[in-house]
């Protein structure tokens, strides 16, 4: 058994069928947005980068703008760019075009305004809704499943409860064969021998190691003493004692099965099971890289309650305790501080798998019902 | 009696409390276990489920996450007091 999906022509399954309208730079918002009123039924997303940025960020706003147009939850896409900008909306939609889904792009300076374009782009819109509308799901292998994940407004427990119950749904998932993309690396502080050991070759074990003193070294060196506070009074207060002893209660998400391949912001992993994606820490940035990856889904742990989800995935939401989970029950999806109450984290854990599954045949989040589409594209260097 | 403490792993040597504990109670949560709480034990902070001698490793997650500063009996209240932070 497996999952009901959209099957892609490059192999891939969606587990949503979103028709994606996107800025190739932040000058064509506004018809993004005009199309998005115009035509609620798709996703139109806008971002602040495209231009005016060095070399290696064009590269990996690109890299993640291609990424997500070829996310398998998209069904079709529409592209709009301006024309003078460093990120060209056609270069974005052949690069997306290679995946055999329908791709449009419209550039505003070529179309005569943005009136005009806004006029032809929900037009065009409206075609790609009606294509995609006629998609049906069909059965699918759990290997076509890519979960990312993520943690954010931590507290306490979340190593404790949340975090191992969605690493015993990680490790389920890569045994069926399916992928998990672990990220933020700014939380594997500490961890470079401990996840260097659990690679699935020596190569891959160097790379994770370097990823991860690197970052030490950057933060140690953009901080200074301050760099300290990677482990907070607050987290002691909680119990943690050392800073690998809370980037343990991170990782731990991504379950105990060999880390498969390490790979860069946004880019495409080319293998499965345990992968880890270099990305901050910082919720948004890391789930954008994750959609960009691929992921049709992210589990998202919280203790202190943050209803942030993504325009083109579910973002299914565990809080850590009961508290959060009955106070912020509108973005909550479930509550794993039942193994605080005797429940086990196999049987969470169960009850997550159940829960996921539902949510990749259909059912929707709390942060798709909320309409809680966040997304923001990780930048290394200043703007020009 | 409900648990107080859940083990992580099995190779922990510590459990996590899971609610707060005080000094006297019974560490419940771990099979075979019959020791108490030598201090009071804040949910989320860690107790020693093994006596762990001093100068060896503290595990949790079935990983090394400190040294033991000094010798740790079962029962004791596991933290910055008598963990190593240093990197090892």
């Amino acid at each position: 058994m497996g999952f009901m999906g959209y099957r892609r022509p490059d192999g891939s399954a969606g587990v949503r069928n979103h028709v994606l309208v996107i800025s190739s730079v932040s000058c064509a918002n506004g018809v993004v947005n005009t199309i998005g009123r115009e035509v609620p039924e798709v996703k139109a997303v806008t971002h602040t980068e495209g231009c005016g940025r060095g070399p290696a960020d064009v590269g990996i706003s690109m890299r993640t703008l291609v990424g997500l147009g070829k996310n398998p939850n998209v069904g079709a896409l529409l592209v709009v760019g301006l024309g003078c900008e460093f990120i060209k909306a056609p270069a974005v939609a052949a690069a997306v075009a290679a995946t055999g889904k329908p791709v449009e792009h419209m550039v505003i300076q070529e179309r005569g305004g943005s009136q005009k374009t806004a006029r032809e782009g929900i037009e065009i819109s409206k075609k790609l809704v009606a294509h995609v509308a006629a998609q049906k799901r069909e059965e699918c292998n759990w290997d076509k499943l890519s979960i990312g994940l993520e943690c954010g407004g931590s507290d306490a427990m979340s190593g404790v409860t949340a975090n191992p119950v969605v690493g015993a749904t990680a490790d389920w998932l890569v045994g069926q064969g399916g992928s998990v993309i672990l990220s933020e690396t700014t939380e594997m502080a500490g961890t470079a021998q401990i996840l260097a050991r659990r690679a699935c070759s020596m190569e891959v074990g160097e790379k994770v190691s370097t990823l991860i003193i690197s970052h030490e070294k950057k933060v140690h060196e953009l901080l200074g003493p301050l760099a300290a506070l990677a482990i907070s009074p607050g987290n002691m207060d909680g119990g943690l004692s050392t800073i690998r002893e809370k980037s343990l209660g991170c990782i731990i998400k991504g379950g105990t099965t060999p880390i498969t391949e390490v790979i860069e912001y946004g880019a495409a992993p080319t293998k499965k099971g345990l992968i880890i994606m270099d990305t901050p820490g910082s919720d948004i940035f890391s789930m954008t890289g994750e959609a960009a990856a691929g992921c049709q889904v992210i589990i998202f742990t919280t203790g202190r309650g943050t209803p942030v989800g993504f325009p083109i995935l579910p973002v299914i939401k565990v809080a850590t305790n009961r508290k959060l989970f009955e106070a912020m029950n509108d973005d909550m999806d479930l509550n794993a501080g039942r193994v605080i109450e005797g429940a086990s984290i196999k049987a969470v854990s169960g009850e997550l798998n159940e829960l996921l599954t539902r949510v990749v045949n259909g059912e929707k989040s709390k942060a798709e019902i909320n309409r809680q589409d966040v997304l923001s594209i990780f930048t290394v260097g200043p703007a020009f | 009696m409900e648990n107080n403490v859940i083990v992580i792993h099995p190779r922990d040597n510590v459990a996590v409390a899971i609610k707060a504990i005080k000094a006297g109670d019974r560490i419940v949560g771990v099979e075979g276990l019959d020791i108490v709480a030598d201090a009071d034990i804040p949910p989320s902070h860690k107790v020693a489920i093994i006596a762990i001698p001093k100068g060896k490793p503290v595990i949790k997650y079935g990983e090394f996450i400190g040294n033991a500063k000094e010798a740790i009996r079962p029962g004791d209240w596991v933290h910055t007091h008598n963990i190593n932070t240093e990197e090892g």
